[in-house]
């Protein structure tokens, strides 16, 4: 198989710690082991073990022993390519693993490394992750004065003018740096837009919202309390407007997924998943159905963008 | 030596924004390797003897007493790479990466690595605010409409875009979705002052420089099942507006003012709070709407709305008068043009007034406005001109040239 027959080419965006290579790192554990076989899984390897694969053995190896998968490096990637068979199709997945610090340093310098960009543009789907205990908030003054004085207190006085009539002592990049973790994806979808080329019109983007069992805890006994959609709407009210505003230029879907399958920080967790196999702790959750589908979000970039 | 758990709880950052000093109990509570000013190289060599304690246990408080850059790696695991190693050692889920001893050695082999520190960096744009030219582009390539904020300073124009923003980062406006904008920076600094992160202790806006060169922002948005629709708002410097009633030019902002699909006339009900003062805040809006209508400042076909900020501060027995005050200014000189009353921020901290019903009449569709006779002469001589050159190029250039 070779790049001209991709079916789906799929770049991995998210900020630092989002769980994209514990993603792949998951992903990697049950493609490889032909024992951990689900009986809702839809993606397996084809052929062969792939060469120079010591990027995700070291994240599945991690995992297998209940401990988390380091970060990637600042400025560097990895080129992932995997010979997959999805729902009985022959399909070469190609994931770029971009350190989420790169992407955060993108868009504070508003540079972003050219192979980066060469690899976003050539992609013909995206994944975007989230990291559902790291969300930053536009928190306004507003905010805090109502919150106060819901708690009996009162706000400070308001005095106007106190800052200086035409303002320049705030920066570009301060403003960046300390901007809203949803404008922060939202730009990383918008750069996205901007270097892909315009062949591919409706580009599919599968939101994943990983560690969701932090989020939705029954999502380990198999069952939906929360929805992904309606978690996005509560905590990330721009980026869900942004994804259903532009639903002519992409279309998405966002999935709650937990690879690991647990908090890998306390010991009767591990002690209790690293009896089961990959396959058997992951969990996704599209909002009515709990599944053991790692592959679930390539699936549907495959449908979605054939 | 390993760590087997989390180095909790100690300062060892001398520049640490809320340390109370080296070796001090971390204020915030943070384990070491959770706290971004975490520097390993600060840690000196008199750390404590107390014994790692596993993460879990929450209590465990030292400096670590090893070599940092072992702080991932278990005793009987060789280690990786340096090139498979996180500089903080810190693991995917944020947390510090726990590394257990374990009969397994941890694969070391080949990678497919890529290294982005290699080769020339992409610019992907600044995300502020557009030039005329940038904005022109825009404009052509989505079929955006042109909106001016007109208002003399201190009205509350660029206070009412920053609540835009913030409101849409709260949820839909009315109906209203965002759907995008190519000038995230600049709206975000438009609600900056606003922030918690500013440092301030009440909301407030800085006056928009006079003279700026990029004063257009790029606004997208949608509802239902339309498609999204885009906004070049111009975000001008209210002392264009100062003096015009009195004859003054407009400047740089005339061209821009007359190339608007939509104009915003903003009056602020402020100044008619005070009984006194009331005949002047009025003279003043009809005075500048007039001379704008008189001196041709507008566009053939023009959308114009009146909006009344900061109608928290006007007196409740009073709000029904200023409204009629403005629709008969708005019936004598704007063609009935609606009028809203707006509270962008107010002094209550409710919710901002009148921002969905805004934007309705901002979007509402106006047929594509012609320029006055000599703006329309000075166009038909470029045209002409173009036409003679017979040269493709110089069209796209004359019209990247062209302000929107």
């Amino acid at each position: 198989m070779t790049r001209a027959d991709v079916a789906v080419d799929v770049c991995m965006l998210g900020r630092h710690s989002s769980g994209k290579t514990t993603y792949l790192g998951a992903l990697w554990s049950i493609l490889r082991n032909p024992g951990s076989i689900a009986a809702d899984r839809r993606v397996a390897l084809r052929g062969p073990l792939p060469q120079r694969t010591a990027y995700l053995d070291a994240a599945a190896h991690a995992l297998e022993g209940g401990e988390s998968v380091l970060r990637t490096q600042r400025d560097t990637g990895e080129d992932v390519v995997l010979e997959l068979i999805v729902d009985d199709a022959p399909v070469l997945l190609s994931q770029f693993d971009v350190a989420g610090e790169s992407m955060e340093h993108m868009l504070v310098s508003r540079t972003a490394p050219g192979q980066l960009m060469n690899r976003i543009e050539s992609c013909n789907a995206l994944m975007l992750f989230v990291n559902p205990s790291d969300i930053a908030l536009l928190a306004t003054i507003r905010q805090a004065n109502t919150l106060e004085r819901a708690m009996g207190g009162e706000p400070p006085e308001r005095a106007r003018n106190v800052i200086p009539p035409v303002d320049t002592s705030v920066s570009d990049e301060q403003i960046w740096k300390h901007s809203p973790t949803a404008v922060q994806l939202i730009e990383l979808l918008q750069v996205s837009a901007l270097a892909r080329s315009e062949s591919v019109p409706r580009i599919p983007i599968s939101v994943v919202i990983s560690a969701w069992e932090t989020v939705d805890p029954d999502v380990v006994r198999g069952k939906c309390s929360v929805s992904p959609v309606a978690w996005v709407d509560s905590k990330l009210p721009l980026l869900g407007q942004y994804l259903r505003a532009n639903t002519s230029n992409f279309r998405s879907q966002i999935l709650g997924v937990s690879a690991q399958g647990g908090d890998y920080s306390d010991e009767a967790v591990v002690e209790e998943l690293t009896r089961r196999q990959m396959s058997e702790r992951v969990r996704v959750s599209d909002g009515t159905i709990v599944s053991r589908d790692l592959g679930a979000p390539l699936t549907w970039l495959l449908q979605a963008s054939a | 030596v390993t760590v087997t758990g989390t180095p909790a709880g100690r300062c060892v950052d001398l520049d640490c924004p809320v340390g109370a000093g080296v070796g001090s109990v971390c204020l915030l509570e943070k384990p070491v390797m959770h706290c971004p000013n975490f520097r390993p190289e600060a840690v000196d060599g008199t750390a404590s003897d107390a014994p790692a304690t596993p993460a879990s246990s929450g209590d465990s408080e030292h400096v670590p007493e090893h070599d940092p850059s072992e702080l991932s790696v278990g005793l009987a695991e060789p280690a990786p790479a340096d090139d498979e190693l996180d500089d903080s050692g810190s693991s995917e889920d944020g947390e510090p990466a726990l590394r257990r001893e374990s009969a397994v050695q941890a694969p070391a082999g080949p990678r497919r690595r890529v290294d982005f520190s290699e080769g020339e960096g992409v610019s992907i744009g600044l995300g502020i605010p557009l030039s005329p030219r940038e904005a022109a582009r825009l404009m052509q390539a989505e079929d955006a409409r042109s909106i001016v904020l007109v208002g003399p300073p201190d009205c509350g124009k660029t206070t009412l875009l920053g609540a835009f923003f913030e409101m849409f980062c709260e949820g839909e406006v009315g109906t209203w979705r965002f759907a995008g904008s190519a000038t995230l920076n600049g709206f975000m600094r438009r609600c900056w002052h606003a922030r918690i992160v500013s440092g301030e202790d009440q909301a407030d806006t800085p006056r928009t420089l006079y003279g700026g060169r990029r004063p257009f922002l790029h606004l997208r948005v949608q509802r239902d099942d339309e498609l999204p629709i885009t906004l070049i708002i111009a975000d001008l410097a209210g002392d264009y507006f100062r003096d015009v009633a009195s004859g003054a030019d407009l400047a740089e902002a005339g061209p821009i003012l007359v190339r608007a699909h939509c104009v915003l006339h903003l009056v602020d009900s402020g100044h008619f709070a005070d009984p006194r003062d009331r005949q002047r805040a009025r003279s003043a809006a009809v005075g500048r709407i007039r001379r704008l209508c008189e001196m041709g400042a507008f566009g053939e076909g023009t959308r114009h709305v009146i909006g009344l900020t900061r109608h928290d501060l006007c007196p409740p027995d009073f709000s029904a008068e200023l409204e009629r005050i403005a629709a008969d200014i708005a019936q004598d000189w704007l063609k009935g043009a609606p009028v809203i009353a707006l509270s962008a921020r107010p002094s209550d901290d409710s919710t901002p007034l009148g921002l969905a019903s805004l934007l309705d009449e901002l979007t509402t569709p106006v047929r594509r406005n012609s320029l006055p006779e000599r703006h329309n002469a000075a166009l038909r001589s470029s045209v002409l001109a173009v036409a003679r050159a017979g040269s493709a190029a110089y069209s796209r250039r004359d019209a990247q040239d062209a302000p929107p």
